[in-house]
């Protein structure tokens, strides 16, 4: 990893960890609240009202202080302290994240697409599409380069990780167009020198990105059957976020929009990256179960197949969910979890009939490993050794599963003791393996998807 | 709950357009704030002023493309003010040490894939300027000029700003790793 690879993956995380304190806003008035304010003291020849706290209370504060000072010592200690602030984060129990399942007869080959800045040439702001084989071998699919409308300083490699790629070739990505804001252009790769079909309708602030651009979670576009993609996005309401869902046609650009939900996360609502195989409409898990999102808006049974894009897969082509570390499972996925075993990711196989388990590793077991429990097989790559990092354990995470099975991207994630309390340190490194042959390559990029090849 | 819907149930004074306002800037602001501040309350302070000052010029600045920029100014420096005036002795003396941030097992926030309390407690040694320069830069992706016409500096300030921050921010990021 050269110098600048690193920097760049380290501002990342410098930027996950901005948009993460960014969002620690509890305490602060609603917009509603602040609306009041407003429209208060907008009758009220501009006066302002605060919030009712500082000065007064300084005042009063103030006074006492004066009459302890006989207390300043430990008052100056105090001010030498450190205002140190510690975040504590509970281990995130396994949880699906993405699906697949497909619906068609398992394809010839695939690669796997990661999106990167390119260095040989220089120039650090070009955007390199690149692809892995199963060898591990890497080669450049294109280059795109700085999108030079980006007047307001966006430098594109704050939206890259937001790229989407379909087995057929086409790139869905965040493009800046200036003021902080964003909408999504698709290239067509299969051309030597794509030129960018623009989106129109989805306009969003930078900050939008979360949740769908935080870490090696998935991108925002989820590719379905003929190149139609799903683009789940919100705007702002006072009483919170207001989502919905964009169908896109990734050869026209034509587009038709409906709304969701205001609040899919505190309604446990959660758009997955399913399609419904006869382009009816999208997967759904809602606290009452999974649903069928239709094009009009309206929720239904899914009782229709669904496939995935190849991030992960929670569900399978008939909507069922992956059963949870936390369920009282039996066969061998009980076996596993009353021998100790910690899992730490779930997904189903791709013929839905078996799972792909990311397993935790600790002192006793020493690896991470991917395992598939169907059949009793059980194929194991080793990801990582805890042992001299210091790590308690190490949790893998299945971001990206081929169609066919023949790869998986997974990140691995230490967690680290706290100095203080417990608290779980994340460093995702994605990783490609080859259950069939023990390949273990680390890639550097975002992953974006998987490219269908010809043998 | 629609704007149109909020603007029914707020007072008679206030309007559609009050409310189609705030919800248009709130959000990004707070967050903008909530980097430079520290604290949710100053930050809400901070953005109040701007949506003020912005709502009674707002016939002056009804292009969208300077309005934003116009906004984050304001806010900015109103977060710059507020926070170098929390760090005074004064302040510190009398103004409760906020250390801890607690997040239940529900919180969204606690599947975020990336949260470093290493950096956190980088982020917070930082002063006023050097993270409202950051949250600029490396947050809301304003180049070095713009974050620079923001703040009121000028850009070299700017660019050594960030540097010693982002210094700051790998270094203890990467000491914290194994």
């Amino acid at each position: 990893m050269t110098d600048e690879m690193r920097d760049d993956r380290i501002d990342r995380e410098i930027r996950r960890f901005l948009a993460f304190q960014a969002e620690d806003v509890g305490g602060a008035p609603s917009a509603l609240d602040m609306t009041a304010r407003i429209a208060s003291s907008s009758t009220r020849a501009g006066r302002i009202r605060r919030g009712t706290r500082p000065q007064l209370v300084w005042i009063v504060l103030a006074g006492l202080l004066v009459a302890a000072l006989l207390g300043a010592i430990a008052v100056g200690a105090r001010l030498l302290r450190e205002d140190t602030a510690l975040v504590v984060l509970p281990t995130p129990s396994a949880s699906p994240q993405m699906t697949v399942v497909p619906t068609e007869p398992l394809a010839p080959a695939y690669e796997a697409v990661f999106v990167r800045f390119a260095e040989a040439t220089g120039l650090s702001e070009d955007i390199v599409v690149i692809a892995v084989d199963a060898q591990g071998n890497e080669r450049e699919l294109v280059q795109l380069p700085t999108d030079e409308r980006a007047g307001a300083g966006f430098r594109p490699n704050l939206l890259t990780e937001g790229a989407a790629f379909s087995t057929t070739g086409l790139l869905a990505i965040p493009r800046s167009i200036g003021s902080y804001r964003y909408h999504w252009e698709i290239f067509d790769l299969n051309s030597p020198n794509p030129t960018p079909l623009e989106i129109a309708g989805i306009t969003q602030d930078f900050d939008h990105r979360t949740p769908n651009f935080e870490g090696n979670r998935r991108p925002s576009p989820f590719w379905g059957p003929a190149d139609e993609a799903a683009i789940p996005w919100y705007n702002r309401g006072l009483s919170g976020n207001q989502w919905h869902i964009s169908f896109v046609d990734g050869r026209s650009g034509s587009i038709e929009t409906v709304d969701v939900l205001e609040h899919p996360d505190d309604a446990s609502d959660r758009i997955v990256p399913y399609w419904a195989a006869d382009q009816s409409g999208i997967l759904m898990s809602t606290s009452a179960g999974p649903r069928h999102l239709l094009r009009d808006g309206r929720l239904a049974e899914p009782t229709v197949e669904f496939m995935s894009d190849g991030h992960s897969r929670p569900f399978n082509s008939n909507g069922v969910a992956a059963p949870s570390s936390d369920d009282n499972a039996d066969g061998p996925l009980g076996e596993l979890l009353a021998n100790g075993r910690q899992i730490s990711d779930i997904a189903w196989s791709a013929a839905g009939d078996g799972l792909w388990l990311a397993l935790s590793s600790s002192d006793e077991t020493q690896v991470v490993a991917v395992s598939e429990l169907g059949g009793l097989v059980e194929s194991t790559a080793l990801v990582f050794d805890p042992g001299p990092t210091g790590a308690i354990r190490v949790d893998g995470h299945l971001i990206g599963l081929a169609p066919d099975d023949s790869m998986i991207v997974l990140s691995s994630d230490p967690v680290m003791p706290a100095e203080v309390g417990e608290f779980t340190q994340r460093d995702l490194t994605p990783s490609l393996l080859v259950p069939e042959t023990g390949g273990q390559f680390d890639v550097e990029g975002s992953f974006a998807g998987w490219l269908e090849v010809t043998p | 709950m629609t704007v149109e819907r909020v603007a029914e149930l707020l007072p008679a004074r206030s309007d559609a357009a009050i409310a189609a306002f705030v919800a248009e800037h709130y959000d990004r602001l707070l967050r903008l704030a909530r980097l430079v501040c520290r604290d949710a309350s100053d930050a809400a302070d901070a953005v109040q002023a701007a949506l003020e000052q912005a709502w009674r010029k707002r016939e002056a600045l009804n292009d969208e493309a300077r309005m934003r920029p116009w906004l984050d100014r304001i806010v900015a420096r109103e977060a710059i003010r507020i926070s170098k005036r929390r760090q005074s002795l004064l302040g510190r003396l009398l103004t409760p040490v906020q250390n801890v941030t607690w997040i239940e097992p529900g919180d969204q926030r606690a599947s975020d894939p990336q949260t470093f309390v290493a950096l956190r407690a980088a982020f917070v040694r930082l002063s006023p300027d050097q993270r409202a320069v950051v949250a600029l830069h490396l947050h809301l992706g304003y180049s070095v000029a713009e974050t620079a016409a923001i703040v009121g500096a000028p850009d070299e300030t700017v660019r050594s700003r960030l540097r010693v921050a982002t210094q700051l921010l790998r270094a203890e990021l990467e000491e914290s790793r194994p």
